[in-house]
């Protein structure tokens, strides 16, 4: 176990967001948090990442309680990709990479060229060495995304956690970052919105209302029964294709009614 | 699109910067020193220095040598320390608040270190127990937490682009200075009398006129203090880029190393307004001239800026003494000359990079 949560509860004036959840990553696996808007998946990604602490509960990052674990030591293990984070500063692709060695740099320490390797290691990973000149502001969506990937990955962390990163991405970004994000070779936590893309990792944790309502394979998470109960929606799994993975088609549910 | 090409030269350029402004920084003092109302020429402001420093006994007439080394070469120094110190909380407040239009007089905190400096002296608050300098650096600190909580509130009810968090801050600031003047004005109006409120009028402007050795100690120390801190923090600045909690991420430790840049910013800011008033625009201008200049990494920026600051308000105080002949403006009207337009650049460029 490396990243594990235990019994984690987090309530903002006396609204409870998570109650009661507990997971525990296996090496190596690419594990989806799912559940509809208001679910607290974004709070548990905080949790994991440490960047919140639980009312109640604990994270455990290689066995050791993560408030009591250095935050340089943290980042070392452990990197975040957000949403959308955004900089209105004049900073190129090359910079806003570097920024991921900044775990292993101190004041005495300085940039060496195995940071530099790195930076170019990472810029490879998500296919932006070519535009590491390129400024900040004239990426689009997806080049950011893939930068904030390859920010993270610089960082060399044994855990990838990701925020719903496909978030306001056309259908090809989408698809080619969550394909990008799939052959990493790193244990990986990632939320994710749409389910049929959800279909695709190892394990799925599915929230409503703050608590664990199922988890494990997929097939077995996204039965038409929860989707039902949490997302309120009717759905049919088709198999267009025998060699492929299926996929969830859904309908509006009948207790919403117009 | 920046190419290959264009990087390099803006590297060579930033480099060729960090070589220079050191000599250009001393060039600037000296000159600084040798113009004014009596020009004196360059060398006996030399050989003053050697006497006065080395004894090295050159034959210097007495009142050229008390003009230079009792009035202009003090008045230089403060002005070189008073203009790195407000160039870098500029750095500071834009990297933290990741807001290119963060100032530490457009935020009003010039304006609270003020209020707190003339609380100090003229209503007699502490009765001598808490020193002018202090008592700016509170009035700064509560600016500070007055106009961030408001930003926030301001930026909360608002939609939350990244355009109106920029205006927030402004608009926050404007609220602050406001009141701050207000209540300094209010407590001149109270409590001093019509000499006394003539000076603090014309200190509150932004005036090196009264410096003297005595003030050269607090001024360089707070602003090689705040320099050193500053660079030791250089990577937390930049883990900024991305927000607080990329920060976090990152491996910094968001709280202490904030609140420390923070007080070290207030530290400044109230050592150099109780020196020479509130000057405005230094924070604003230096750093983004800068960031074109060296780029954004503050490795580079930060030691950048605070020579550039430095020279900056060297020579905007030679300009304030020969612009009008036979008299002094306050230095506050040469960098507001100069910072508005630029304040006014930075306006329009922020708002067509959002504008996409």
């Amino acid at each position: 176990m490396m990243l594990a949560a235990e019994n984690l509860s987090v309530s903002v004036r006396n609204t409870t967001i998570l109650r009661d959840v507990s997971l525990h990553l296996q090496p190596g696996e690419c594990l989806g948090l799912i559940g509809p808007n208001g679910s607290g998946k974004s709070t548990l990604m905080q949790c994991l990442a440490g960047l919140r602490k639980p009312g109640k509960g604990r994270v455990l990052l290689n066995g050791h309680a993560m408030d009591r674990t250095s935050s340089k030591i943290r980042s070392r293990q452990l990197a975040l990709v957000e949403q959308q984070a955004e900089t209105a500063e004049r900073i190129t692709v090359r910079e806003a990479v570097e920024l991921g060695r900044i775990p292993f740099l101190s004041p005495l320490r300085p940039w060496r060229a195995e940071d530099d390797a790195k930076v170019h290691q990472a810029l490879d990973a998500v296919d932006m060495a070519g535009l590491s000149d390129r400024l900040w502001h004239t990426l689009s969506g997806g080049e950011r995304q893939r930068v904030h990937i390859a920010r993270a990955l610089a960082q060399s962390p044994e855990i990838l956690l990701l925020d719903e990163p496909t978030n306001h991405l056309d259908i090809r970004h989408q698809l080619s970052i969550l394909a990008l994000v799939r052959a990493l070779p790193v244990t990986k936590v990632i939320a994710l919105h749409d389910l049929n893309q959800a279909l695709a990792c190892d394990r799925l944790v599915l929230l409503h209302d703050g608590a664990i309502v199922a988890s494990g394979e997929p097939r077995k998470v996204l039965t038409t029964q929860h989707l039902r109960e949490v997302f309120g929606v009717e759905a049919r799994y088709l198999t267009p294709d025998p060699d492929e993975p299926p996929l969830i088609r859904f309908s509006c549910a009948t207790s919403l009614s117009y | 699109m920046m190419s290959d090409v264009g990087s390099l030269q803006a590297f060579r350029r930033g480099h060729l910067w960090l070589w220079l402004s050191p000599w250009m920084l001393l060039a600037a003092i000296l000159f600084g020193t040798a113009i004014g109302e009596t020009r004196i020429p360059l060398s006996v402001v030399m050989e003053t220095i050697a006497n006065r420093l080395w004894d090295a006994g050159y034959p210097v007439n007495r009142i050229d040598e008390g003009i230079i080394w009792s009035y202009r070469l003090s008045r230089a120094i403060v002005a070189a320390a008073c203009g790195a110190g407000l160039a870098l909380t500029g750095v500071v407040l834009q990297a933290l608040l990741r807001n290119p239009l963060a100032d530490p007089y457009l935020m009003g905190l010039s304006a609270g270190a003020s209020t707190g400096a003339v609380v100090v002296t003229v209503a007699g608050l502490g009765a001598g127990a808490i020193s002018m300098s202090l008592g700016a650096l509170i009035g700064a600190l509560v600016a500070f937490a007055l106009v961030a909580m408001l930003a926030q509130v301001v930026a909360g009810r608002a939609d939350t682009g990244r355009g109106s968090q920029a205006a927030a801050i402004i608009l926050a600031g404007i609220a602050g200075s406001q009141l701050f003047n207000a209540l300094t004005a209010f407590i001149i109006a109270r409590t001093a009398n019509a000499e006394q409120a003539r000076g603090i009028m014309f200190w509150l402007m932004g005036n090196l006129s009264g410096t003297r050795w005595e003030d050269v100690g607090a001024t360089v120390l707070a602003a090689l203090a705040g320099a050193a801190v500053c660079f030791w923090h250089r990577r937390s600045l930049d883990a900024f880029t991305f927000g607080a909690d990329s920060a976090a991420s990152l491996g910094i430790a968001v709280r202490p190393v904030r609140g420390l840049l923070i007080t070290v910013t207030a530290v400044m800011i109230g050592v150099m307004v109780s020196k020479v008033g509130s000057i405005g625009f230094v924070g604003l201008v230096v750093p983004h001239a800068m960031r074109f200049l060296v780029g954004t990494r503050h490795d580079r920026l930060v030691p950048a800026t605070a020579l550039a600051g430095a020279i900056f308000l060297v020579v905007a105080d030679v300009l304030s003494r020969v612009i009008v002949p036979g008299q002094v403006l306050p230095i506050g009207v040469i960098t507001a000359l100069v910072g508005a337009p630029a304040f006014a650049l930075i306006l329009v460029h922020g708002r067509r990079a959002h504008g996409r």
